[in-house]
């Protein structure tokens, strides 16, 4: 594992945010997840650079294009929003959502957790992958799912946790809680 | 959140939820969360926005029935028209109000998967 740190800890310098989605590149949806996201990173580490990229459409092969250019430049963290459902695999009028298999057509060393409804449908695939110094995690598109995944996944930073697996299970857990109760 | 049974790779959230369509809007600029906010105020239930085109928003409406939401489309269409980013037109309707369809269980992939039937389904798609 090639992860950039100063004594023993984490460092997160330099951080890009990717939106997803047809509809946010268009203007027809506002994005308000990448400001959020950026305040709680910049809460962290407030010496980090954040970018928050041109929204990605609803393509696997743009998505992977430009996980590409992150992971040659050698960000330090890299987070997808939206386009972690089953999407069109299950209803034809729902988007098609590729970031969760982008993300692992691209990197080889992942982990996912994946969130089934009771009707057989995947709500959401959150993966955390990393490749080299970059770490790569997608978050869902509802803001309220958004925010809390990206709050847990700043948190196992900011308490220095390198395991994909324990990332990714506290990202999913964090959007479980969400989910309203029955 | 109900009660899950996790598995190592995969949990299953047993919520019930209505799948909401309305057309005949025109979007722009909508914040997503301003309209779960607003709508979840009116019908008193967890919502999330899972699509929107130009024309069209899609919902999850968490614990209700169909028919309640198609009982209440004025009231409904009224409550989301008031939202900056959407305006209503005289088209406007819910296009549909379907309940999360169940498995069906001639789909259920059958041999050397393991697990019940719904964790096979769940298989299909990988």
């Amino acid at each position: 594992m090639d992860v950039r740190r100063k004594g023993g800890i984490i460092l997160i310098n330099n951080v890009v945010i990717i939106p997803t989605g047809n509809e946010v590149l268009s203007g027809v949806v506002t994005d308000t997840n990448s400001p959020a996201i950026m305040q709680l990173i910049l809460e962290q580490y407030p010496e980090c650079r954040v970018i928050r990229l041109k929204p990605v459409s609803d393509n696997e092969d743009e998505i992977i294009e430009q996980l590409e250019e992150c992971i040659h430049e050698n960000v330090d963290l890299v987070i997808f929003i939206g386009g972690s459902g089953g999407g069109h695999r299950y209803v034809s009028t729902l988007a098609k959502d590729f970031t969760h298999s982008a993300i692992e057509k691209y990197i080889s060393e992942y982990k996912y957790k994946e969130i089934y409804g009771k009707n057989g449908h995947m709500w959401s695939k959150l993966v955390a992958a990393r490749q080299g110094n970059t770490l790569v995690v997608n978050v869902p598109g509802p803001y309220v799912e958004a925010v809390e995944a990206a709050k847990a996944c700043v948190k196992c930073l900011a308490e220095n946790e390198k395991d994909l697996n324990v990332i990714v299970d506290r990202i999913s857990s964090a959007v479980l809680s969400k989910y309203p109760k029955n | 959140m109900g009660s899950e049974l996790n598995m190592d790779d995969s949990v299953i959230a047993y919520i019930d939820k209505t799948v909401v369509r309305i057309k005949g809007v025109n979007v722009k600029g909508l914040k997503p969360f301003e309209l779960e906010k607003k709508l979840s105020e009116f019908i008193q239930r967890g919502i999330r926005v899972i699509g929107v085109t130009g024309e069209s928003i899609e919902m999850d409406v968490y614990n209700i029935d169909p028919e309640a939401i198609l009982k209440d489309e004025s009231g409904i269409i009224k409550a989301i028209s008031t939202v900056e980013g959407i305006t209503a037109t005289e088209l406007t309707k819910i296009d549909s109000a379907k309940k999360i369809v169940e498995v069906n269980i001639d789909n259920i992939p059958k041999g050397q998967q393991y697990g019940c039937q719904k964790e096979r389904w769940n298989n299909i798609d990988k």
